[in-house]
């Protein structure tokens, strides 16, 4: 078996471009990134055709397909330290969703805030649809967890925080929200 | 990116081999380091997602080459082997002199 290299994508230079294509100059602060590193940089597959990144340096989420090799960016007005995921296809007959567009996803974003802040994905859009209010959790989130379970339970999020709590979210509303939509 | 698969030599267990691998070449420099990993179970050729302390995030997918695949590359590799495109022979005009 022999692996090749399918995809490279750059988080900083992303950043920049974007920048670049905002202020219609070259941005200076590129030097400055340059030769740094940044232990918190994350990459998670959502699916088989598109991966999510973050880096906590930059209050951003990058949505790469890399089979079109397109990237989409998600501006969060928080610095992100964890992601978790959830396959709206894989319940969407559970629950009767009615889904528009393909790679239809629910993502929960921790914050260095103590914010969780959950969106639900597709192809062309993005939604805030759950929101967590400010100093719910102490300390920043270090970890999120998001499960469709079976029963009563709808959907079920844990949010792991700094000072040692773990806080269990219900997002049974949100399915409610989701079906309006 | 090369795999080196090897047992474990320590394991006392000898009815199930413990294999481990070795993958090398995944950065340009050793300063660089890996903050995250992921593979993808859900396809049958697996693939690997990592993520890069320097920001960037490369994606590998495996190839298993079958024999039509490998028969291709040996005839790229040796593009006169198998009697088309052969090379043009060259005599010297003194051969045929007796």
């Amino acid at each position: 078996m022999q692996f090749d290299v399918d995809d490279k994508f750059d988080m900083i230079e992303a950043h920049h471009e974007v920048n670049e294509e905002l202020n219609g100059e070259y941005d200076r602060e590129m030097n400055v990134h340059e030769g740094k590193s940044y232990p918190s940089c994350e990459a998670y597959a959502s699916n088989l055709e598109q991966y999510i990144c973050y880096c906590s340096n930059f209050q951003y989420i990058f949505i790469r397909n890399h089979l079109l090799k397109s990237v989409r960016r998600i501006d969060l007005c928080h610095s992100p330290t964890s992601l978790a995921c959830l396959d709206l296809t894989l319940v969407a007959s559970m629950y009767s969703l009615s889904l528009k567009g393909s790679n239809n996803l629910m993502m929960a974003v921790g914050t260095e805030e103590g914010k969780v802040i959950v969106y639900k994905l597709n192809d062309y859009d993005h939604k805030v649809v759950f929101k967590t209010s400010g100093g719910l959790a102490f300390g920043q989130v270090t970890s999120v967890s998001l499960t469709g379970g079976h029963g009563h339970d709808l959907i079920r999020m844990l949010a792991a925080t700094q000072s040692g709590e773990i806080i269990n979210f219900n997002l049974a509303h949100v399915i409610n929200t989701l079906e309006q939509q | 990116m090369t795999t080196t698969i090897a047992a474990n030599p320590y394991s006392n267990n000898r009815t199930t081999l413990l294999s481990a691998a070795r993958i090398s070449g995944i950065t340009d420099s050793p300063e660089t380091a890996v903050t995250s990993v992921q593979m993808q179970p859900l396809t049958p050729d697996c693939s690997l997602l990592v993520a890069f302390d320097n920001g960037q995030v490369r994606y590998w997918k495996s190839t298993i080459k079958d024999k039509e695949a490998k028969l291709k590359d040996i005839a790229r590799k040796n593009p006169y082997q198998g009697g088309k495109n052969k090379p043009p022979k060259y005599f010297d005009a003194i051969d045929f002199i007796d």
